[in-house]
């Protein structure tokens, strides 16, 4: 296991993919951020400089995505797939190794877009009342929030890239999946509106979007991310165990 | 006796309603250099799939090193590398970065390996240049050195040659037989080319439509398939003790009522039907025939399939 994390993180490295859709996500957030400094929008009054973590969870969730159906289900284009488990690796360890890359990309991409936006609002609106110091710490535990929360998605993409096997047909079912999260509600809302509170819940989103805001509770959020990572990582890697590869 | 590298029992694989692998018998011991020839189609590389933990049997059983059950293969397949069908690797990365990923899955503690495989597999000299942008022959041997960074003891390579240049199967061919003699590799290779794998394989067994229709050593292949002169006469037994007696020849076979296939003398053909013919001997038919080992390989085929 601690091998094929390595050879991950060797992999992360050197594909020049990674740090492509990282530098793209990059420039639309250095453009994102202009234009509301442009338009002077409350958003970022209001959230400048801690908690401005990625200006569009959409956004941020599509360049994702594309990193892990690039960078995981193309294995199973290329073969590579099949050299470790040729050499006695166990499919749960390779899962899991996947699962961890997957993990450090979630973190250095949303890292890198709230290290962007948290000093560009620094140089915008300075720290307010608060010190410097204060500030970072905020703004870190912020990010740390951001981040775990957001785990929830990797998992599932992760899942998707493995089941589809294929970079575009992971990317489509990816892409759709996130499409059917925003839309979910709004169907349930006029469905089953009895069911609405309930099912908002269970969305990792809605947990998200709360972060920062005075009616957070991470612990909840945490469960119900938890929970959609934990099943997504048990559904993908149960499936990778138990079929074949061709 | 050698030991046993692999043996596959009863080896059977279903995809929905039609059978990849029937009942598929093969044991491959230390040293050898298994030939597995087929059509396109006929279970070779779903057999191979099966050997490296890929794809799971339906029915049957492998046995690795002597060891059998999901977890003792897991563990005896560290001594083994593969290249089955496309050379896979990261097409983004250059051959160096490959083979480290490989090492280090592998968990080879020597960094130095990589240098030395790439000097094997003759790709020392590409640099920066990421392995999409290699020629389908250097992409091949980038396979095989992935295969290779681990020190197998058993190394199955899939249609190693095909869609190379004539001087790239040459190089493959020839790297092959070092493995085997240099390094004293165990190698499953498989091929729908008969010609190509006779002139490295020690062994060969003949897959067709997931059956495993026959098997032999390298000897008995080049007696099958080589040339003879083939005569049809009226009287076998009169025709078979003059060739013995006259021409002195002792390699033939009496197939059916009539024909006689004689494996040397060729030279001597005119003066066996004249002699055949004085001694009163109607000689129906007399031809110097060669079972080229496509045709050989074919009629195989053909037989099992009607």
């Amino acid at each position: 296991m601690r091998l094929l994390v390595l050879a991950e993180w060797f992999k992360l490295k050197h594909d020049s993919r990674f740090k492509i859709i990282a530098l793209t996500c990059l420039l639309l957030e250095g453009i994102l951020i202009q234009g509301n400094y442009i338009q002077k929008t409350d958003m970022l009054l209001q959230e400048a400089p801690n908690g401005y973590v990625g200006s569009s969870t959409t956004f941020w969730q599509i360049a994702l995505l594309a990193a892990i159906s690039f960078f995981c289900a193309s294995d199973f284009i290329t073969g590579a797939i099949r050299n470790p488990i040729s050499i006695g690796q166990t499919r749960v360890g390779i899962y899991l190794s996947r699962l961890i890359a997957a993990m450090i990309m979630t973190a250095a991409l949303l890292g890198l877009l709230a290290l962007a936006g948290g000093i560009a609002m620094f140089f915008i609106n300075g720290t307010g009342s608060e010190s410097l110091w204060a500030g970072i710490l905020a703004w870190g535990i912020a990010l740390g929030k951001q981040i775990v929360l957001h785990l929830a998605y990797p998992a599932a993409f992760l899942m998707i890239a493995f089941i589809t096997r294929s970079p575009a047909m992971s990317l489509l079912i990816s892409f759709l999946f996130i499409i059917a999260l925003m839309l979910a509600p709004y169907a349930v809302s006029i469905l089953l509106p009895n069911l609405f509170p309930l099912f908002v819940q269970a969305l990792p989103d809605s947990h998200i979007q709360r972060l920062g805001t005075e009616n957070e509770n991470f612990i909840y959020g945490l469960a119900v991310c938890g929970g959609w990572f934990a099943v997504t990582s048990i559904v993908g890697c149960a499936l990778f165990a138990r079929t074949d590869i061709k | 006796m050698a030991q046993c590298v692999l043996r596959a029992t009863d080896a059977t694989k279903k995809y929905g309603q039609s059978t990849a692998l029937k009942k598929v018998n093969i044991e491959i011991s230390r040293g050898q250099i298994y030939g597995l020839i087929g059509l396109n189609g006929a279970g070779k590389s779903t057999f191979m799939r099966a050997v490296t933990g890929l794809i799971s049997l339906d029915g049957g059983e492998i046995e690795l090193f002597g060891k059998s059950g999901a977890e003792a293969l897991r563990k005896a397949r560290r001594k083994m590398g593969q290249s089955i069908e496309t050379p896979a690797i990261y097409p983004n990365l250059t051959a160096t970065q490959n083979l480290e990923i490989q090492r280090l899955i592998g968990g080879v503690p020597d960094p130095g390996e990589v240098g030395r495989i790439l000097k094997v597999i003759e790709l020392s000299d590409t640099g920066k240049k990421k392995a999409k942008n290699f020629s389908f022959g250097m992409k091949q041997r980038l396979g095989l050195g992935i295969a290779l960074i681990t020190n197998p003891e058993f190394l199955i390579l899939d249609e190693p040659t095909n869609g190379l240049d004539p001087r790239g199967i040459i190089e493959m061919r020839n790297l092959i037989r070092r493995l085997s003699e240099e390094q004293g590799i165990t190698l499953l290779v498989s091929s729908h080319i008969l010609d190509e794998l006779s002139l490295v394989a020690t062994h060969f067994g003949i897959i067709h439509k997931g059956e495993m229709i026959r098997e032999l050593g390298a000897d008995e292949l080049a007696k099958e398939a080589r040339q003879y002169i083939r005569i049809v006469v009226d009287k076998t037994a009169e025709a078979v003790a003059m060739l013995r007696e006259r021409f002195k020849v002792s390699e033939y076979d009496v197939s059916g009522k009539n024909e006689i296939q004689v494996f040397e003398r060729f030279d001597l053909t005119g003066e066996i039907n004249a002699a055949l013919v004085q001694s009163g001997i109607m000689v129906r038919e007399i031809s110097l025939s060669e079972r080229k080992l496509e045709d050989y390989f074919m009629n195989l085929a053909e037989v099992r399939g009607q």
